[in-house]
């Protein structure tokens, strides 16, 4: 054994040599990506090799968020070019690394903000500094299995409103002898419906009064959203689960919806090719009868390292990929990633029938609710913040607590205990 | 003596003999069940593994779930990093091992006791703790980001390895070694003629133990290695299991690659395998 | 002994401690120090008590820590009482076909962490797990193995156990083998029963392995982090969030590098502190 591990040392001592003699390319851009938005980014960076001759953009997957973490706690090092992050994660690191990431001003970054939602683009600054560009958006809608529904006889318009999404759920349970329900929610693992209805609401974890970070977490809004969350846990009508949980449950018609963000789309899409023709689209429910029936979940921008050699031209490629609406359009369709880019709204790609949708124009019904989306921030805090909520959201759907009130009270203080901020 | 036994307690013997038997085959087959399980799974496509009905025969698919599993990340590269890093990082682990571990067995010296004490100290720290100054010291101060080298690195202090060697070491008997120190031999050559291949066995049991460390290892190479061609198997896994896609057979099919080689080894070398985990922690 | 020249035995360790210097010994110091900063200022101020402090007024870390004692006092003895048995039963005359029971208890032993948590997490799956078929089979209804918190905690113990019980059965073992064959021969002339050898030579003559498998398997379930990410998440809420992973998650997701560390080195001196407990408890003066 002993001369083959030399032997294999021996080789990747020299491989070590040869790779660190020609890392250094100043030609040569890198983008940091995860999983379908790294394979989009893959054949936009293809794209824009063969108009750019001189440049070459090389896009990695990569599992973005510990790598970046150490490459900026370290001071700038082993980081790409360019980096995704996503809207929800991007305050933390441009608070507490703003010298890892180049502010955009300087290359005119003020010319693209009218081509966005205001609210795409809060969680990428700090102070007068832009540090991101917006890339996808997650317009929260309501996904549907069509023929699971007809079976139990739903329409769409039963579940406009939350408490019809729960009647719904007692309809289809009772149709499918208790075997479907309506959905699986990530309720004991994370907030993903609880900060949907919250923003709906106009309640948000966090908020600002006289330029100050501020909990808002025990307000009625939010109050009210997690009562509606365990409302809907006590039914019946939602389960817990995790995101593999979920696709596999749907694939499988133990669940017949998912209430979640715009990009499931492509999930969706390409993970159940058998159920072509079946799903369809509607907007979230509302709490009450013409409610808000619109929201933000997830959806992320990319960002340029301090450490990059060429800012300039990342830059340059941040804009060919953002900012162009075929691009932005491509990879709508090969990858369900929504752009956030308004003028993608008139290109007659989105008010063109689907056919995996049954031939609905979805992305018109997509589009439609983004202009009623609140803008919230997830602030710095926002990863501490959420570890003590779902504790509590868990808890409280348990019954641990009396009421929602209590609940949130509780959240709130600890959060207090953890941020130092103020409780409003 | 055996004769004795059965004379006293017959009948006991033979209820005794049925029932240890058979609670040995019980826990036998469960304990095997996840390891059996994990190759079926790894034949049969999504579809039939959420049937919903027990599937207890080999499907199939597994080329067909391998050939996914390549297509969404090169598996068999990552796991041939994994055995370039895991080898590596025995080798100079052995090594380093073996030196501080003979040296704190077989000498006197000011210091000896704190470098112990250190050791154990070590062996309770939480590597998370200090992955992220160590990643700054390695990858920062000796620009080693993305080299097999950077990983393996910190895998050469390693505590457990010393403390295993020095108990080794310790249970020679010391005669042989100033024999031949009054013969006039040197240290090095003492302890590389005489002393190493005395504990050969000892050496093969610990090289087992740091392989399956460094193999094990997930927070540390995945910050170090940036691209995904020198990824190595757990990264390869851990990544397949966040993707949006989750494909269970060709998961497991990732799974099986990572596993059956190393359980057919230690079926061929149980022996030697146990006896140097046993060795190793009582002496 | 004394070497011809004094510098040999540190010429020997050299590599160890230059190695260990670097790359473990600053990043230990360094990261200690961090936990009396608070790292969120910005420079990072030095506080004394910003992050130790808040400890002990965390529920989080409060909740978090129950969830890895609970482990430690339940699952641990549990598994060695269990690693006892399959010993004593490997040992044992009567014992047909060794090899293969032998193989068959070790062999997780070489299974990776990332690997075995993943066979796990299918085996268990609440909807479609071969456990739950299993059950279903047999007429019990599913376990929510995921879904509830009683699960949670067992699925953990569960494969915790399948992963270090033979781990520590081969410790176990090679003391048994080291218990000299007269004493057992002694008293079978004095017609004592097999329980009796058990329970008056056999657990004696354990108690230093037991007691080195018990601090091994406390520092283990200190640090336990892969499982429980990868089988539940830490959930449901928090009921099986490690104090590791709270560390991790305080360290890398919240950015908290002074609270992270604190968190740490609290685990270091419990660990510590505990293995000195059950060296007092269970050891005499030969363990120590």
């Amino acid at each position: 054994m002993n001369t083959s591990t030399k032997r294999i040392i021996g080789a990747l001592l020299v491989c070590n040599g040869i790779l660190l003699s020609t890392a250094a390319n100043a030609e040569e851009i890198t983008i940091w990506s995860w999983d379908t938005a790294a394979e989009a980014l893959k054949s936009v960076s293809e794209q824009y090799n063969a108009t750019n001759p001189a440049l070459t953009a090389n896009t990695v997957t990569s599992q973005v968020y510990d790598q970046l973490t150490a490459g900026c706690a370290a001071g700038g090092v082993n980081l790409p070019d360019v980096v995704s992050i996503e809207n929800g994660e991007a305050e933390r690191y441009i608070q507490q690394f703003p010298d890892c990431f180049v502010e955009l001003s300087q290359f005119g970054v003020d010319e693209l903000k009218p081509l966005f939602s205001d609210y795409k683009w809060v969680e990428l600054q700090s102070g007068d500094n832009t540090y991101g560009v917006p890339w996808d958006a997650g317009q929260v809608v309501t996904f549907y299995r069509a023929d699971l529904f007809d079976k139990a006889g739903i329409t769409a318009d039963d579940i406009a409103t939350w408490d019809g999404y729960i009647e719904a759920g007692k309809k289809l349970a009772a149709a499918t002898n208790g075997e479907t329900r309506m959905a699986l929610s990530n309720y004991t693992s994370g907030l993903n419906w609880f900060s949907v209805m919250a923003q709906q609401l106009g309640c948000s974890v966090f908020g600002e009064k006289n330029g100050e970070t501020t909990i808002r977490v025990n307000q009625a809004g939010c109050v009210r959203a997690l009562d509606q969350v365990k409302k809907l846990a006590d039914a019946g009508v939602i389960a817990p689960g995790g995101w593999s949980e979920k696709l596999t449950a749907l694939k499988t018609g133990k669940t017949a919806s998912a209430v979640y963000g715009a990009w499931y789309e492509g999930s969706v899409r390409n993970n159940m090719p058998e159920l072509s023709g079946q799903w369809r689209v509607t907007k979230m429910p509302a709490f009450e009868e013409g409610g808000k029936r619109a929201a933000n979940l997830g959806g992320s921008a990319l960002f340029i390292t301090a450490s990059s050699k060429n800012p300039a031209a990342a830059y340059d490629f941040v804009k060919f990929a953002l900012t162009k609406p075929e691009i932005q359009i491509g990879m709508l369709k090969s990858h369900g990633l929504v752009p956030s880019l308004l003028s993608t709204q008139s290109d007659e790609y989105m008010s063109s029938p689907q056919e995996y949708w049954g031939g609905q124009t979805i992305w018109k019904t997509i589009l439609e609710t983004s202009s009623d989306i609140e803008p919230v921030r997830a602030t710095p805090y926002g990863a501490e913040a959420g570890d003590i909520l779902v504790a509590i959201q868990t808890a409280f759907v348990e019954g641990k607590y009396d009421s929602a009130q209590a609940a949130l009270d509780e959240a709130a203080k600890q959060i207090k205990n953890a941020t130092g901020l103020t409780v409003e | 003596m055996r004769s004795a036994t059965k004379r006293l307690f017959p009948k006991a013997d033979r209820w005794a003999k049925i029932s240890l038997n058979f609670f040995m085959l019980i826990v036998a087959i469960v304990w095997l069940t996840p390891l059996w399980m994990m190759t079926i799974y790894a034949s049969h496509d999504d579809q039939m593994i959420f049937s919903g009905s027990i599937i207890a025969h080999h499907g199939g698919q597994f080329l067909e779930n391998f050939a996914e599993l390549q297509s969404k990340q090169d598996f068999v590269r990552a796991i041939i990093n994994s055995v370039i890093v895991a080898s590596a990082g025995t080798f100079f682990g052995l090594v380093v091992s073996s030196l501080a571990g003979y040296a704190l067995a077989r000498f006197k010296f000011a210091g000896a006791k704190a470098i112990f004490a250190m050791i154990i100290f070590i062996l309770a720290v939480p590597g998370i703790a200090i992955v992220i100054p160590e990643y700054v010291i390695l990858v920062r101060y000796m620009g080693l980001s993305n080299t097999y080298f950077g990983v393996v690195l910190p895998y050469l202090a390693n505590a457990l390895g010393v403390f295993f060697m020095r108990q080794t070491f310790l249970a020679l008997p010391q005669e042989i070694m100033e024999a031949a120190y009054l013969d006039g031999a040197s240290e090095l050559r003492i302890f590389a003629k005489i002393a190493l291949p005395l504990v050969r066995p000892a050496m093969a049991s610990l090289a087992i133990i740091l392989f399956i460390a460094c193999w094990n290892d997930y927070l540390w190479p995945l910050l170090v290695l940036t691209t995904e061609a020198r990824q190595t198997a757990p990264i390869a896994l851990g990544r397949l299991v966040g993707l949006n896609t989750v494909a269970w057979g060709p998961m497991m099919v990732g799974v099986t690659l990572m596993t059956i080689p190393f359980v057919t080894l230690f079926l061929l070398l149980q022996r030697q395998i146990v006896s140097g985990i046993a060795n190793g922690a009582i002496k | 002994m004394s070497p011809k020249n004094r510098i040999t035995p540190y010429a020997f360790i050299a590599p160890y401690l230059i190695a260990f210097g670097c790359l473990w010994l600053i990043p230990i110091i360094y990261s200690f120090s961090m936990s009396f900063f608070n790292t969120r200022a910005r420079p990072w101020k030095f506080d004394m008590l910003h992050n130790w402090g808040r400890l002990f007024e965390d529920a989080l870390f409060l909740a978090t820590l129950k969830n890895t004692f609970l482990i430690i006092l339940v699952q641990v003895p549990f598994m060695l009482a269990l690693a006892v048995i399959f010993a004593v039963f490997l040992n044992s005359k009567l014992l047909f076909l060794k090899g293969i029971y032998r193989f068959a208890i070790f062999a997780p032993i070489v299974v990776a962490d990332a690997a075995y948590a993943v066979i796990f997490r299918l085996l268990f799956n609440d909807d479609f797990g071969f456990v739950n078929q299993l059950l279903n089979a047999v007429g019990i209804a599913d376990i929510a193995w995921t879904g509830s918190s009683a699960g949670a905690i067992a699925l953990i113990s569960i494969s915790l156990t399948w992963r270090w019980t033979g781990y520590n059965a081969v410790i176990i073992l090679a003391g048994l083998q080291s218990i000299p064959k007269d004493i057992y021969e002694a008293s079978e002339l004095d017609g004592a029963s097999r329980f009796t050898q058990f329970l008056y030579i056999t657990l004696p003559n354990l108690k230093p392995v037991i007691l080195l498998c018990l601090v091994l398997s406390t520092f283990g379930t200190l640090q336990l982090f892969t499982e429980p990410t990868l089988l539940t998440e830490g959930g449901p809420g928090v009921s099986t969030t490690t104090v590791a992973m709270y560390m991790y998650q305080q360290g890398f997701k919240s950015f908290n590098f002074g609270y992270g560390s604190a968190i740490a080195y609290f685990i270091v001196f419990i660990g510590l502190g505990l293995s000195l407990i059950q060296f007092k408890l269970l050891g005499s003066k030969s363990d120590a």
